[in-house]
């Protein structure tokens, strides 16, 4: 029976994506949404996260957990962490242990987005370190430790602080990102001894 | 967010017999579109005031609790609060618009949830959204369902176990690790066993999205009236700047 090539993936998208904002309800972490981005990121490959991040942000924002006029912005920045986490998970998985790998892979994917959304910010400004703020406003949020606002047309107020502003955004990341990467580091061990196919590693026994 | 949340608002849009439940879901859309517009045009807290305070109007006229959606809907006040930090100028005005415009815009949206059942919103998405987009929305919204299910089991057991205890966070942590653990493993064997189903039923790359595009009743009346007026507001407010 020919298929088209993605329609094979489409469930395990789905539920990944599902599982993303699953893991937002959980309370691991009190007054922290845990993601799993770079999880996601880890199990879908390249070729399915922008949609996965697509879906994610929309249906945040449809619940009012997001920011529905920041939903391309929010998806660019968490389809690129989850992309991060895939090929840094990639590349450490050769020299570590499946969790050691999951572990920093998620860390410095979450510090990659955090950066390109601090980024984003700046690149409004007029000046080093103030953003006129005619060109940034918050409509709605989005969905992560370290994921502020995000630049949107409108708005009279006048400042930014873009040093207090990506200040604000590291110290609470320095609280969440270990944290979460510790989980996702027990997730992907887990994965790895259950299915390792899941996480893209080949199997450590044979089959019988 | 709160574990049943998604649980409780398709509860609410499945549930309701109101005026606005009745009315179609490209109307109610279309209310909730203008008055996001209107949120980002406007400068005026007293606008983002009264789209907030139409809303929870909509959602009391339609028996739906607005205090629980309001809760709901204030979520992005936290992230509102970061950069209500970073930029506060001294002045009452600032974090008002901040925050008017972060909880305006998500009440419009979740009044739109809680007073329409998901199909239907989706399957309007669906004729603007490229094909596999729309279909994993709707296949990503019933699959929220599962997992909230399998977690709130996973949790529970955890639990009973004596898995989590206050006095010790970071075994907590591992657990409730674990426990996603499992979780992820019971999502990709759910998300086989759904392809496969799919297959049987004679999927081929393509899921039907239910309901016609524009259905007009009476009660769609109302909420266009609405929308168009608080977007209309926001034009002239803005205009007459």
């Amino acid at each position: 029976m020919s298929k088209p090539p993605f329609a094979r993936k489409l469930p395990l998208l789905s539920m990944t994506a599902a599982f993303v904002i699953v893991a937002m309800s959980i309370p691991i972490i009190p007054g922290y949404d845990i993601q799993l981005a770079a999880v996601a990121g880890i199990i879908l490959g390249p070729a399915a996260t922008l949609i996965a991040a697509f879906v994610v942000n929309l249906l945040l924002a449809l619940i009012g957990h997001g920011g529905i006029t920041v939903v391309g912005l929010n998806t660019l920045i968490l389809s690129i962490e989850m992309i991060a986490g895939w090929a840094l998970f990639r590349l450490l998985s050769r020299m570590l242990s499946p969790a050691l790998a999951g572990g920093i892979s998620a860390f410095l994917a979450m510090t990659v987005s955090a950066g390109i959304m601090i980024g984003v910010v700046a690149l409004g400004a007029s000046t080093a370190g103030r953003v006129p703020l005619e060109n940034v406003v918050v409509v709605g949020a989005p969905h992560h430790e370290g994921g502020g606002p995000s630049p949107h047309a409108g708005g009279e107020i006048r400042n930014l602080s873009l040093g207090r502003f990506a200040a604000m955004v590291l110290a609470l990341g320095a609280v969440g990102w270990p944290l979460e990467s510790f989980i996702a580091a027990v997730v992907i061990r887990f994965a790895a001894r259950v299915k390792p196919d899941l996480v893209g590693l080949a199997p450590t026994y044979e089959p019988v | 967010m709160s574990q049943f949340d998604v649980a409780i608002i398709d509860y609410w849009s499945t549930s309701g017999r109101s005026m606005l439940h009745r009315a179609g879901p490209a109307a109610k859309l279309t209310m909730a579109a203008c008055f996001v517009a209107a949120v980002v045009i406007t400068h005026h807290v007293a606008l983002l005031a009264a789209v907030y305070a139409l809303c929870v109007g909509l959602l009391v006229s339609a028996r739906v609790p607005a205090p629980k959606v309001m809760l709901i809907a204030s979520y992005p006040a936290l992230f509102a609060l970061i950069f209500v930090i970073s930029e506060w100028d001294g002045t009452w005005q600032t974090p008002a618009l901040v925050f008017g415009r972060a909880l305006a815009a998500a009440l419009a949206l979740v009044t739109l949830l809680v007073t329409t059942p998901y199909p239907r919103v989706f399957s309007l998405l669906s004729r603007v959204l490229p094909g596999i987009v729309g279909e994993a929305l709707f296949l990503t919204y019933r699959s929220v369902f599962l997992l909230l299910d399998m977690a709130g089991n996973l949790v529970t057991a955890t639990r009973v176990r004596s898995g989590l205890q206050l006095r010790h966070p970071l075994v907590n942590l591992r657990n409730l690790s674990l426990a996603m653990g499992k979780l992820l493993i019971h999502a990709f064997d759910r998300s086989e066993l759904q392809y496969d189903i799919m297959v049987v039923r004679g999927y081929s790359g393509h899921i039907a999205a239910p309901g016609r595009a524009w259905n007009a009743v009476a009660t769609d009346a109302l909420p266009i009236i609405l929308g168009a007026a608080a977007l209309a507001a926001a034009i002239i407010l803005r205009w007459i700047r």
